[in-house]
């Protein structure tokens, strides 16, 4: 009987320990499949993050994964086409024939990039006799390319204007091929572009833009046209304008306007502008609705009064999370600077901090309604490019400073700073100094 | 509180703002109430689920993380910053590693599947195939064709990127 119960008990401590063995042991008994049984779309995330610190278009850190084994080599090859960036004949050439031999790697492009430029005389001298080795045309490439890309989500295109005019006529052209098989392009980046006589930008009446599920558009160094409108684009969420800085022959030399109305990107979240073209002073028209619209703006271009006006609104339903005013933004001193958002994350300020820019931030600060001022709170302060001045307001002279109190005219600019905020009752978590930099003259002790 | 009885039929009770970092029992309880009945989680044995709640309890009062769109580039991404804890947390042996990143794909908690599978991405990285095929033991199973074919393929991809 007393056996019978032992046994019995040997049989349930078995059972246990096998109940363990299968929980915590098993793991080690086959230790191998371990890194083989995630599942692909983990393997494809630690793959991605693996190769997330690769330079764009450079995969190097995917091929010795590629090598692995058979599983992680069907999960790493369609990251290795994901991003391409191209710049060569020879590389547009390999790609097109690797996309003829295996069209299923096509499904893999989400994001394309080509690098090109207008070829010198001697360029082309070379290109004839080395076709592989000369620069890009953007559009011979793309016209191949692209109709083996069927899920391409982002074109990036680098080059001159003339090669990127050519191009986005192609690429408007290719646009319908791909809306008709249900193919919709949703980022476009272009480097060196003429926005005002490019076909694909100017807006018409009679035609819309041709890719009218685009979510962001990121123009640097373009060229804007005397008053700048743009087409409709419904799906619009992120605008980038970036104006050449130098080297620029501008094709007026007037002021010129550029609207950004509700009325062309009517859900557009994110907006950042900066345009820094001093020869033709622009002047940047955003429409009350937009503005009430935006969650992020990142300013530097000098405000037409309607923006500033559109802020002061009593009717200014903020959801402005993050906004950022560049240096340019001191041109508009005269008119006050804005009553800000209710609500904001992050407060980026590019001004000059001297006494003008010190009564300008007051003066902003003041303008809040009193009713507002207590339930304002920004998280971040950030002064960028911070600038005291030492110049003897009379004479012009400059201040003779020792580098003792340079140092506490510093402390004493960071806080008046805080002293301001604090008399009107804003509260700040933080204030970022980035690159503070003072005018005037330092005498070493 | 909300309790839960995992694969080795080990039961845990735990407050609902631990709990429901596990996107999964979020959406099992409901959002209202305390739970009755506890919550199965077969796919998880006790040892993981332990390790599971340690996280979860350490990160309780974190702010909720921003909704990050699809297909928004990694290095985009806002990324919940590892903390010394979480450095400390996440050095495990392999198995319970893989075991913990399983486990959070299937509860659902993304900062924990970050944490992992960031881990792991960490020890693949600057090896060569065949550290890696020893680190995690991994029979290649390529054929002499297809590792030759790999090696065309490399030399394609070198193409393509230059």
């Amino acid at each position: 009987m007393s056996a019978a119960v032992v046994s019995g008990l040997c049989i349930s401590s078995g059972l246990v320990v096998y109940l363990l063995n299968s929980h915590f042991q098993s793991p080690g008994q086959q230790r191998h499949p371990v890194a083989q049984t995630l599942p692909p779309e983990l393997l494809l995330f630690i793959f991605e993050l693996v190769s997330s610190s690769d330079a764009p278009g450079i995969r190097s850190s995917l091929p010795p994964l590629m090598r692995v084994c058979k599983a992680w080599y069907k999960v790493s090859t369609p990251l290795l086409y994901r991003t391409i960036v191209l710049r060569t004949f020879s590389a547009a050439r390999s790609l097109i024939n690797a996309l003829q031999a295996n069209p299923q790697l096509g499904h893999s492009i989400i994001s394309l990039a080509i690098q090109s430029q207008h070829k010198s005389p001697i360029q082309n001298l070379i290109s004839y006799f080395l076709p592989d080795t000369g620069p890009l045309h953007l559009d011979t490439a793309l016209g191949d390319l692209l109709p083996l890309c069927t899920h391409i989500h982002t074109v990036a295109l680098v080059a001159d204007h003339r090669a990127v005019e050519r191009t986005t006529k192609r690429l408007s052209l290719g646009a319908d091929v791909f809306v008709s098989a249900g193919i919709h392009l949703t980022g476009l980046r272009i480097v060196f572009c003429d926005i005002s006589t490019n076909s694909v930008f100017s807006a018409g009446k009679d035609r819309d833009f041709p890719f009218p599920q685009l979510r962001s558009l990121h123009l640097y160094h373009v060229y804007l046209g005397r008053a700048q409108r743009f087409p409709r684009i419904p799906h619009l969420e992120e605008l980038t304008i970036i104006s050449p800085t130098f080297g620029v022959e501008p094709s007026t030399t007037s002021r010129f306007v550029l609207s950004i109305s509700q009325r062309s990107f009517p859900v557009l979240g994110q907006l950042k502008l900066s345009l820094s073209d001093i020869c033709r002073q622009p002047i940047v028209k955003i429409d009350k609705p937009l503005v009430n619209g935006l969650k992020s703006l990142d300013l530097d271009a000098t405000v037409s009064r309607d923006v500033v006006l559109s802020w002061l609104d009593k009717d200014y339903t903020s959801n402005m999370e993050s906004l950022s005013l560049g240096r340019q933004w001191g041109d508009s001193r005269d008119i006050s600077l804005p009553s800000l958002p209710i609500k904001i994350r992050d407060l980026k300020l590019a001004v000059e901090v001297n006494a003008s820019a010190l009564t300008a931030l007051t003066k902003f600060l003041g303008s809040l309604p009193s009713a507002l001022r207590n339930s304002i709170s920004i998280e971040r302060l950030t002064l960028e490019s911070v600038t005291v001045e030492y110049f003897h307001r009379e004479s012009g002279e400059e201040w003779v400073v020792d580098s003792d109190s340079f140092k506490s005219s510093y402390d004493n600019v960071i806080e008046e700073i805080r002293n301001c905020c604090r008399s009107q009752r804003v509260s700040f978590v933080h204030i970022e100094k980035q690159e503070i930099s003072f005018k005037g003259c330092i005498r070493a002790q | 509180m909300v309790t839960v009885v995992v694969s080795d039929g080990v039961t845990f009770t735990m407050e609902q703002d631990v709990a429901f970092q596990c996107g999964l029992i979020a959406d099992f309880a409901g959002g209202g109430g305390d739970q009755e009945e506890p919550i199965p989680i077969q796919a998880v044995n006790s040892t993981v689920m332990r390790k599971v709640i340690e996280y979860c309890e350490h990160h309780r009062n974190d702010p909720p993380q921003p909704e990050v769109p699809e297909g928004t580039p990694l290095e985009r991404k806002d990324r919940r910053g590892r903390d010394a804890w979480d450095k400390q947390f996440i050095q495990v042996e392999q198995e319970l590693l893989f075991e913990i990143i399983l486990a959070a794909n299937y509860l659902n908690i993304k900062p924990l599947l970050d944490l992992g599978c960031s881990q792991v991405a960490e020890m693949m990285k600057g090896k060569t195939p065949a550290e890696i095929q020893q680190m995690f033991n991994i029979v290649n199973g390529f054929t002499a064709d297809e590792e030759a074919q790999n090696g065309e393929g490399e030399e394609k991809a070198r193409n393509l990127n230059s």
